[in-house]
């Protein structure tokens, strides 16, 4: 009777495997959490884009494409760090906050300014320039 | 295993995955054609839930792309078909009785049709 063939490597060959090795290269053995994290941030963005194109001015100055990918960048770029930010308000912690957030940034491009403006405010006081 | 072996591992499982890819990217194109629906769309002038009708397919879509390359895959499929019997539903009520002005092919009117459109039975003399 022949032998049994000798069983191959364990190979995982599913795409969270092949997402989870391109991840890898960036953040390392800990990627899993982060791509979790922002694929929520990902949906929210999404969400929050369709709700922007929705509400925002047809003769608007920033063509949809524009706003599209400034949406992008601003969502993945300052989810992370105003969810951190405003961890614990309403009983969420920040991972709570991440669609929630990256959904806000996304809808409100009007708003942008506003929260621009503020933010200088705020660093011009951290600083001691603005009393 | 040095970068081109591990990007050469990668294809070999993009291959491998071909249908999901090829999903993937038709649920792609899917979300945009949506999204450049609701560009069209005004507020206050196109229905609310005429945008949250098209709202509720993109997510669905947008979220079986990200399902596919996630730990839950399987349930990829299942979110595109929540999108669709959500965006079905919400349109019940247009389909309800006859289908919609213009999706049905023109044909003559009859005269009481006709009577209708002209006020009915009172606007003879």
């Amino acid at each position: 009777m022949a032998a049994p063939p000798p069983q191959g490597p364990d190979l995982d060959l599913s795409l969270w495997a092949a997402a989870l090795t391109v991840a890898g290269f960036y953040w390392g053995p800990r990627a899993a959490q982060f791509i979790s994290a922002y694929a929520l941030i990902l949906l929210g963005w999404f969400a929050g884009v369709l709700i922007g194109l929705y509400r925002r001015d047809v003769d608007s100055r920033m063509p949809t494409a524009v706003y599209v990918i400034v949406s992008l960048i601003g969502s993945v770029s300052f989810t992370v760090p105003f969810a951190m930010a405003l961890d614990g308000t309403a009983g969420f912690g920040y991972t709570g906050l991440l669609l929630p957030v990256s959904l806000a940034i996304a809808a409100l491009p009007d708003k942008w300014r506003q929260g621009f403006d503020k933010l200088v405010d705020v660093w011009q006081a951290v600083r001691g320039v603005k009393q | 295993m040095n970068a081109e072996q591990v990007l050469a591992a990668l294809w070999s499982i993009a291959l491998y995955h071909l249908p999901v890819v090829i999903n993937v990217a038709v649920a792609g194109i899917v979300c945009v054609v949506l999204g450049c629906r609701v560009a069209k769309m005004m507020r206050g002038v196109t229905e609310l839930s005429v945008f949250v009708q098209h709202a509720v397919l993109a997510i669905g879509m947008f979220g079986s792309i990200l399902l596919s390359f996630s730990h839950h895959s399987e349930w990829a499929a299942a979110a595109i078909s929540a999108g669709v019997l959500l965006f079905l539903l919400m349109s019940l009520k247009r389909w309800r009785l006859a289908p919609p002005a213009g999706t049905n092919r023109p044909h003559p009117l009859d005269p009481s049709d006709l009577q209708h459109a002209v006020g009915g039975t009172r606007s003879k003399p």
